[in-house]
């Protein structure tokens, strides 16, 4: 409401602005019309006043040439008579016109008409009478003084018309002054009185839009901030949540221990002798404390996995590492019950794109998952081999011979909660999440899992994982936009210490990852991760798909964060970023997208080894002119 | 050959009197705190070869016992095992940067505890700052 008003007041004042300058363009026009009229009297007046001096200088020449006339008898005097008598009429009409307006000036006029038609007649008489031989008659007729009286009132009347035309033209110019005065001080008025409502409306209405884009913004952040509060609220609710899974799992674990260390300390003998069945009885409370203690574990990642907070590092990734590392984990466990535990892979085996801790934990869960469910005597075996059905992708296989999974069940296994029912000779076997966590890890790094299995004789679990190969790298990249034509670049990025220093700490070339990653186009570009799991110290390496220009856009911005990142500066590290193209690679038509990316991986690959083979000196040179 | 003394503070008395029996069934002489400042002035007394120290206690945690001993002339090089419930992720490498051998999360196999407490207590293999986490995995 409070705005509308404002509005309305606004707009009004708009209305009020133009009503006043309108109003004054009236006044003005107006008093131009005073002018003008104003002009026209005192041109008018000035005019009278002309016509009145004319007038009595003609007649006044009139009666010079008469006398010229009497006095020598010559004509030639009568020249100016003769050409004053016939104009005074027509002046003196001129003089009537003028003064219409004024009856007093008209009977002026008129009697001057009168007197100037007598004095032209008395002076037509005596020139008559003198050229009729009777110059005594004419001089005697001038004796009589009459025409000098005539000539006299003539004269008088002239001098009242004067005087009133010139107090008339003193009215007329006062009016004429005041009327320019008044006009300039509208004029000026108008000009003040428009500006200053123009400046004011342009205020109102600045701080009227710009307290609505305040509005406007404040509603946008209003919304922003709750989603913030959302996001924030959630992130809460997770923390909240973690810290009491944290402290349950804590709480659970002190009387857990004591039950453990009692339970182990009568096991040992150190209460006193214990009989074989106490001794059997004891060691299901140990299995039981042992489950319980999983159970726990279990709890904290599964919070992990379905919060999406699971972190995965995918880079190179060692299988038999990681097959060693799980076997050793639990040989204790298999050969306590007499199962069997065994590995098989070939040294060779490629290494995997994934995160090697969270291979082990997989392999850990399935193993573990095995021995359980594998009877003494039974054998449990781990497995790492290339994927025959899945090229390009590693298989890890662990089978048991254990009494296997009811085929119905085999897809819900890895169901969150599930739990195989009949609990056997396995007992409860904890909270049912290890396998679903195992699965949860095995997408996250772009992997299947799944399970084979046969009542009686045993389980297969079988996962997969991508090989790091250059080819799967960068295939998304060039599947993406089939642009022939198009460049591929690889841009190299060295992290250098200064001479005598220690190598880049790891945390910042982490830090580097980061923010060249935040330099590259999602579609177009990838980052390379290490290629050889001892590639600590090697450049990075982006390849993007795309212009010459665009790679160059790509150097400049990649150089420009890493040197403007502060850990990088307070580690004193010099950023050398360098990119080069590699010799157009069209797809050809009739090549498959798999030729043409391998085709690619290749060229990418002998660029990558001359880099990094050519050593820093020779590379730094060329990339410090800039690029290729 | 004298009996090596083990000082374990814990605010458990469970976890005291199970230590105190297996301790002393390996031929260690031990004595107890219930709480920070205790575990100190135990540690002055005794002299202990060895510290086992929990990290939950009343009367400054086992951070500030941790500290504590580091700043002191005399008890700096006793060598400490942390024997804690809390969770590992966050605790061991405070644990460890603060100053302790190694970090035992709750419950620990007999055989585990015993084994790390010979290896720190003959100074073998265990230097400062590597973690053994052999908590969670007990069989």
């Amino acid at each position: 409401m409070h705005t509308i008003y404002k509005r309305v007041a606004i707009v009004s004042g708009f209305g009020l602005l133009l009503l006043l300058l309108a109003t004054n363009a009236w006044i003005i026009r107006l008093q131009l019309g005073v002018l003008i009229d104003n002009q026209t009297g005192v041109a008018h007046t000035q005019e009278s006043l002309s016509e009145l001096a004319q007038t009595e200088a003609l007649l006044s020449d009139a009666e010079t040439s008469q006398r010229g006339f009497l006095y020598t008898g010559d004509p030639k005097y009568l020249e100016p008579f003769t050409r004053a008598a016939p104009l005074v009429g027509a002046h003196i009409d001129i003089l009537a016109r003028l003064t219409e307006n004024s009856p007093h000036q008209q009977a002026c006029v008129s009697e001057l008409r009168g007197l100037a038609a007598a004095k032209l007649h008395e002076l037509a008489r005596t020139i008559a009478l003198y050229q009729s031989g009777r110059p005594d008659e004419a001089k005697a007729l001038v004796m009589t003084d009459h025409g000098l009286f005539l000539m006299m009132d003539m004269q008088k009347i002239i001098g009242q018309m004067e005087a009133e035309e010139t107090a008339m033209e003193a009215v007329r110019s006062t009016a004429y002054r005041r009327t320019v005065r008044v006009t300039v001080a509208c004029i000026y008025l108008a000009s003040f009185a428009g500006a200053f409502g123009a400046v004011l409306l342009a205020y109102f209405t600045l701080r009227e839009m710009s307290a609505r884009q305040a509005l406007q913004h404040s509603e946008e952040r209003l919304v922003l901030r709750r989603s913030e509060d959302k996001d924030r609220e959630q992130q809460l609710q997770i923390q909240i949540k973690e810290q009491f899974l944290s402290h349950v799992s804590h709480e659970l674990r002190s009387p857990l221990t004591s039950i453990y260390s009692f339970s182990t300390l009568i096991v040992d003998g150190l209460a006193g002798e214990v009989s074989p069945q106490q001794q059997e009885y004891l060691q299901i409370i140990m299995r039981n404390v042992d489950q319980l203690l999983s159970m726990i574990e279990d709890l904290l990642e599964d919070t992990q996995v379905r919060e999406a907070k699971l972190k995965v590092q995918l880079q190179a990734a060692s299988v038999p590492e990681a097959i060693e590392y799980a076997v050793d984990t639990l040989r204790g466990a298999s050969e306590g019950k007499g199962v069997v535990l065994s590995s098989h892979f070939s040294p060779d085996l490629p290494s995997a794109y994934a995160d090697p801790m969270r291979l082990r934990q997989i392999l850990t869960v399935l193993l573990d998952n095995a021995v359980k469910f594998t009877p003494p005597g039974g054998a449990v075996a781990a497995r790492g081999s290339l994927s025959q059905a899945f090229p390009g992708f590693l298989l890890m296989e662990v089978s048991d011979t254990g009494r296997g999974i009811d085929p119905e069940k085999t897809e819900r296994i890895f169901e969150r909660l599930y739990q195989a029912t009949d609990p056997g000779e396995a007992g409860r076997r904890g909270l049912g999440l290890g396998l679903h966590i195992a699965r949860g890890l095995v997408i996250r790094q772009g992997g299947t899992i799944w399970v084979s299995s046969e009542l009686g004789k045993g389980s297969r679990f079988s996962f997969t994982l991508p090989i790091l190969s250059l080819s799967s790298l960068i295939r998304p990249i060039l599947m993406h936009e089939e642009k022939p034509g198009e460049a591929i670049a690889l841009l190299a990025v060295e992290l250098r210490p200064r001479e005598g220093s220690a190598d880049a700490p790891e945390d910042i070339q982490d830090a580097a990852r980061v923010l060249i990653t935040q330099c590259l186009r999602p579609d177009t570009d990838v980052l390379l991760p290490h290629l050889s799991p001892s590639g600590g110290q090697a450049p990075l390496f982006a390849v993007a798909y795309t212009q010459r220009e665009g790679a160059e856009v790509i150097g400049t911005r990649v150089q420009s964060y890493l040197q403007g990142n502060e850990q990088i500066q307070s580690a004193e590290l010099t950023v050398a970023v360098s990119y080069s193209f590699l010799a157009p690679l069209p797809k050809e038509v009739d090549e498959s997208l798999d030729s043409f990316v391998d085709r690619i991986a290749a060229g990418v690959q002998d660029r990558i080894d001359i880099i990094c083979r050519t050593g820093a000196p020779q590379y730094v040179a060329k990339e410090n002119s800039g690029c290729r | 050959m004298s009996q090596r003394k083990i000082l374990v503070v814990d605010d458990d008395p469970d976890i005291r009197l199970s230590l105190h029996v297996r301790l002393k069934a390996n031929n260690y002489d031990v004595c107890f705190a219930s709480d920070g400042v205790t575990g100190i002035s135990e540690a002055q007394k005794h002299k202990p070869d060895l510290i086992i120290l929990d990290l939950g206690l009343p009367a400054g945690d086992g951070f500030s016992v941790l500290d504590r001993l580091r700043a002191s002339d005399n008890l700096a090089l006793i060598p400490v095992i942390v024997l804690t419930g809390r969770d590992r992720t966050a605790s061991k490498g405070l644990s460890l940067k603060a100053g302790a051998k190694a970090f035992l999360q709750k419950p620990v196999a007999n055989a585990q505890l015993l084994s790390v407490i010979r290896q720190v207590l003959d100074g073998k293999g265990y230097a400062p700052g590597i973690v053994y986490d052999l908590g969670g995995a007990v069989h």
